[in-house]
């Protein structure tokens, strides 16, 4: 399966999940290709801490690609790899519409605030267009960060739900720092200790729900 | 057995592999993406999204802060710490 995490505003957590999914998905015993469409480099970082962490033992391949390359490169490696996770930036560039030609999901994290759910019909109108050329491409909203409390989650996700065409998905990750401490080590948040166990059951609701589609 | 019987479901993939798409039209969708380099109308959005703060820092407390981004693997601007220190103060006093 190829998986896209993107969408057109930064800041939303793309790398985080792409990355814990990556890491979840190779201790499964997948061959995972993570591949850093983003020119910040954060998931090529994060791959880089972890091989340093595990020996270069980070379980899953890892690459950099800009542009047109990511969608040729990609379609080569498809047969290779069981499972393609690929990170973009949180803009519409040539690199991140080029993973969507040849991609099987999108997954759009969304944070509760009004400038992330705004970018919503922009993002419905680049799956649409990119849906010209991939029929196949289905594409998933979530929240990410989310609140601990307050107004603001239901809010977003009473906007998220309201897109023709784009499936919102019932899983809430919530804003943890579980996932900023286990990045900055290299790790998903699954394997830092101490366990944060509601950052764990998300990222595992997300996990399994995206693995079976 | 039923006699009649839902219509099969298509293969969802069944010609429409991008490989058989017409390439100048998979071309031109991509092509409509920006560049890596920020486009002028992101610069703006950003500069709409962000305040620019003169913060007043001792020179000391500046060299501890730089003493501590080089202990770090990865390279992390002086910005960036700032900005991690400035989240973690926020989340520390949302707790109490």
């Amino acid at each position: 399966m190829i998986i896209v995490c993107g969408g057109i505003k930064g800041g939303s957590g793309k790398t985080t999940v792409a990355t814990n999914l990556a890491v979840m998905r190779a201790a499964e015993g997948y061959d995972v290709l993570l591949v850093d469409a983003d020119d910040q480099e954060t998931a090529t970082d994060f791959t880089i801490q972890r091989n340093l962490r595990t020996n270069d033992q980070a379980g899953y391949t890892s690459t950099k690609l800009t542009d047109d390359a990511v969608r040729t490169q990609v379609k080569r490696f498809s047969n290779k790899y069981s499972d393609i996770i690929i990170d973009t930036g949180g803009r519409d560039t040539r690199s991140q519409r080029s993973a969507l030609v040849v991609a099987d999901a999108l997954l759009v994290p969304f944070l509760p605030r009004s400038f992330d759910v705004w970018t919503v019909e922009k993002v419905a109108q680049l799956v649409g267009e990119v849906r010209a050329v991939n029929e196949r491409l289905k594409t998933y909203f979530f929240l990410n960060r989310a609140d601990a409390s307050g107004q603001d989650n239901a809010d977003a996700v009473e906007i998220l739900r309201d897109i023709e065409g784009i499936e919102f998905i019932d899983v809430v990750i919530g804003s943890r720092k579980a996932f900023g401490k286990a990045a900055s080590l290299g790790l998903g948040v699954t394997e830092y200790k101490p366990q944060d166990a509601k950052a764990c059951d998300e990222i595992t609701s997300l996990y399994r729900y995206v693995f079976s589609f | 057995m039923a006699a009649v019987t839902r219509k099969p479901k298509r293969d969802s993939q069944e010609g429409n592999n991008p490989v058989e798409s017409d390439e100048a039209v998979i071309k031109a969708v991509v092509d409509k993406g920006g560049s890596v380099a920020k486009s002028s109308a992101q610069v703006e959005v950003d500069r709409q999204a962000v305040q620019v703060v003169n913060l007043r820092v001792p020179v000391e407390i500046l060299n501890e802060i730089d003493s501590l981004r080089k202990e770090r693997r990865i390279k992390t601007p002086r910005h960036t710490w700032l900005l991690e220190a400035i989240e973690e103060k926020i989340e520390r006093e949302h707790s109490l």
